[in-house]
């Protein structure tokens, strides 16, 4: 059954009760929140999502409360719950749906680490992917959206998460997160889409999620080779520049990308190599998304 | 003991290596998240087969994620070791103790395997302990009070200096000079601890086993707070039952016990390791330690507190009575520590606190590096 298939209301009851698990692949999250406005959007964008039924384990159970402070009549705050454990300090109140997001990144980040995680996007075409790692401000997650309604499968628009036996990489779809003026020209582009309202003024301005496409959610536990490392930064003047990276600096770009590689210590670094050995990367530089696309298209990485 | 928590059973098996007979997956999930919260996570994963195919899938998947933290924390506290043999100065450095989650790991016994710690603990003589401080503060080593008040609590009445926090790795470092805190009146001659104690790879020390199972049993019960209490519980286990082999070892216990007037501690430690843990004691050691327990009547009510407190504190293991043991053993934890006058100016002072941060939200306080991380994202 999947959470569009019970009524809005039932939904944020549950939500209240903390009776909702989600299955998102490579992790099951069971979520609470008696927010109102954070059971409307989370209602609205993963409604595609299958519900796992009450026998069915979370591996991480999360929840985003009002403080029991008198904070919550003076300046609102929330908190993010991980079982009973507060890992953030507390957040405006507006910004309380960005925090369940970020808060299931952080789960995964501190705590799975049967899998190589790193802070990128991950799309997929003819059964290769590409990963896009990359900091915050180089556009990944516009070309992201982009790209995931032009023919390519979203499998993840913040964490890659490898297999660390057999190099394959898995989906873990979630709502793209846009910042700033992409919300206003990814609804431009395509006004179909399904977008949450904006929480203004977070630490990363203001930021909207953008419901993933259900053949993404449908396809949550097919793993894909990977094909290529692509480091986006968007640079104004450049309508599209493409610079080969040697293996070295391809290794530097994923590892300071990279999540929990120090955690996983030896195990990580074996892992970064492989994916290195078994990839193209290059950097783009680029303003004109339609030019990117067509060269990813084209899949010509080396020259 | 008939107020066990189902949970904290199948816990206990678990941590001996045991799967309990058909736990469901749901079962599981309480299981690694009451284990998460008590800090024995890792130790579970290392006391169960892993590799195999005996657990299921959603178990392993936690399990290892554990163990590679532990192997993390290990390997963070090897290496500074490494670095504190290197700032010091010789003479200095032989005279550093390693205590408690460190001193378990670094010199490799069987508590010490998946012990999960958030700071290094380390003991030092008191006339060298303003030298060392202020050499560590060269190496960015630098205290971290809350305000001027905890700042005086520990200079004056405690133990130990406040927390020192590498500002480049974020260690954490508490450097004692005695085990129990000044003002309690029952400071130990620290001499009496130091003596006998062995020598690490790196070239500091650890307490000999008598010593440092004596300080972990006193570390538990001059608590206030048990969240950690079955952790420190289930150390103990595992120290009486590596060291306990031997006849010389309790005998050397039982000496160090009756001259440093840690005796109750001794006698609470063994009776409530073997109720929980069934941690193996010769019987003669246990019935030796008896005339250290209080009178009947008190002693119900420890049994009460403690067979409570030390259980996970997890709400999924909530017994009846938990919330009332664990304001006794806070009252009890100050009572030892300090004589009434002090003891309510401390109140006073952190009643105060409370109250500002139940009127203005957590944010007032300084932020705690361990809290303060910020989410990943974008």
């Amino acid at each position: 059954m999947r959470l569009r298939d019970i009524s809005a209301s039932e939904a944020a009851a549950r939500l209240i009760a903390g009776d909702i698990n989600i299955d998102l692949g490579v992790a099951a999250f069971g979520v609470q929140s008696a927010l109102p406005d954070v059971q409307r959007v989370f209602y609205q964008l993963y409604g595609d999502y299958e519900l796992l039924d009450e026998a069915s384990p979370a591996d991480f159970r999360v929840a985003v409360q009002s403080p029991k402070s008198l904070r919550r009549w003076y300046k609102p705050q929330i908190h993010f719950l991980l079982d009973d454990f507060v890992p953030f300090l507390p957040l405006p109140r507006s910004q309380a749906y960005p925090v369940l997001e970020w808060g299931m990144n952080w789960c995964m980040a501190s705590h799975m680490h049967k899998y190589l995680l790193l802070h990128g996007a991950v799309l997929e075409k003819d059964g290769k992917a590409i990963i896009f790692p990359a900091p915050p401000g180089s556009g990944k997650s516009t070309l992201t959206a982009y790209l995931a309604h032009t023919g390519w499968r979203l499998l993840s628009d913040e964490m890659t998460v490898i297999n660390l036996e057999t190099g394959l990489v898995h989906p873990f779809v979630r709502p793209i997160c846009l910042k700033n003026n992409s919300i206003d020209l990814v609804k431009s582009w395509f006004p179909d889409v399904s977008i949450s309202n904006i929480a203004r003024d977070t630490n990363k301005g203001d930021v909207a999620h953008v419901k993933p496409p259900i053949a993404s959610v449908d396809n949550i536990k097919q793993t894909v080779k990977v094909m290529a490392v692509v480091l986006p930064k968007y640079t104004p003047d450049v309508s599209l520049d493409i610079y080969s990276l040697t293996k070295a600096d391809a290794f530097q770009a994923l590892s300071d990308n990279a999540f929990n590689d120090f955690v996983l210590g030896a195990d990580g670094f074996l892992a970064l190599q492989r994916l290195v050995e078994n990839t193209t990367a290059v950097e783009i530089h680029y303003n004109d998304l339609a030019e990117v696309l067509a060269f990813l298209n084209e899949g010509q990485f080396s020259a | 003991m008939s107020t066990t928590a189902k949970y904290t059973v199948h816990l206990v098996k678990l941590l001996s290596g045991d799967v309990p007979q058909s736990i469901s997956l749901l079962d599981w999930e309480y299981l690694i998240r009451i284990a998460r919260d008590a800090s024995v996570l890792p130790r579970m994963a290392y006391a169960l087969d892993t590799d195999g195919d005996s657990l299921p899938e959603y178990a392993r998947t936690h399990l290892i994620s554990a163990k590679y933290h532990a192997k993390l924390l290990a390997q963070q506290v090897q290496f500074e070791a490494t670095e504190f043999k290197r700032i010091l100065t010789k003479f200095h450095h032989e005279d550093v103790y390693y205590l408690k989650g460190a001193a378990y790991t670094l010199s490799g016994c069987d508590a010490g395997i998946g012990r999960v710690f958030s700071d290094i603990d380390m003991l030092v003589s008191k006339g060298n302990l303003r030298e060392i401080e202020a050499r560590l503060s060269v190496y960015a080593w630098f205290s971290q009070p809350n305000d001027d008040y905890d700042d005086m609590y520990y200079r004056q009445w405690a133990h130990e200096i406040p927390p020192l926090k590498h500002s480049g790795r974020g260690t954490i470092l508490d450097l004692h000079h005695n085990l129990v805190p000044i003002i309690s009146g029952k400071a130990p001659e620290i001499t009496d601890f130091t003596e006998g104690a062995r020598s690490l790879a790196c070239g500091a020390r650890v307490l000999a086993p008598e010593a440092m199972i004596l300080h972990s049993a006193v570390h538990l019960f001059y608590q206030e707070e048990y969240h950690h209490g079955f952790r420190d519980l289930s150390d103990l286990h595992l120290l009486f039952s590596e060291f306990g082999t031997q006849q010389t070892f309790w005998d050397a216990l039982f000496i160090l016990a009756q001259k440093t007037g840690f005796g109750l501690e001794l006698a609470l430690a063994l009776r409530y390791t073997t109720s929980l843990f069934d941690t193996p004691v010769p019987s003669t050691v246990l019935q030796k330690s008896q005339v250290w327990l209080p009178s009947r009547p008190k002693l119900v009510v420890y049994d009460w507190v403690y067979k409570r407190v030390l259980q996970p504190h997890h709400k999924l293991c909530d017994v009846p009575g938990l919330t009332l043991a664990n304001m006794m053993a806070l009252v009890r934890g100050h009572w030892i520590k300090m004589p009434v006058h002090i003891l309510l100016m401390h109140t006073a002072a952190k009643g105060y606190r409370n109250v500002l941060k139940w009127v203005a939200g957590k944010g007032v306080n300084k932020p705690d590096s361990a809290k303060n991380n910020a989410p990943p994202g974008p």
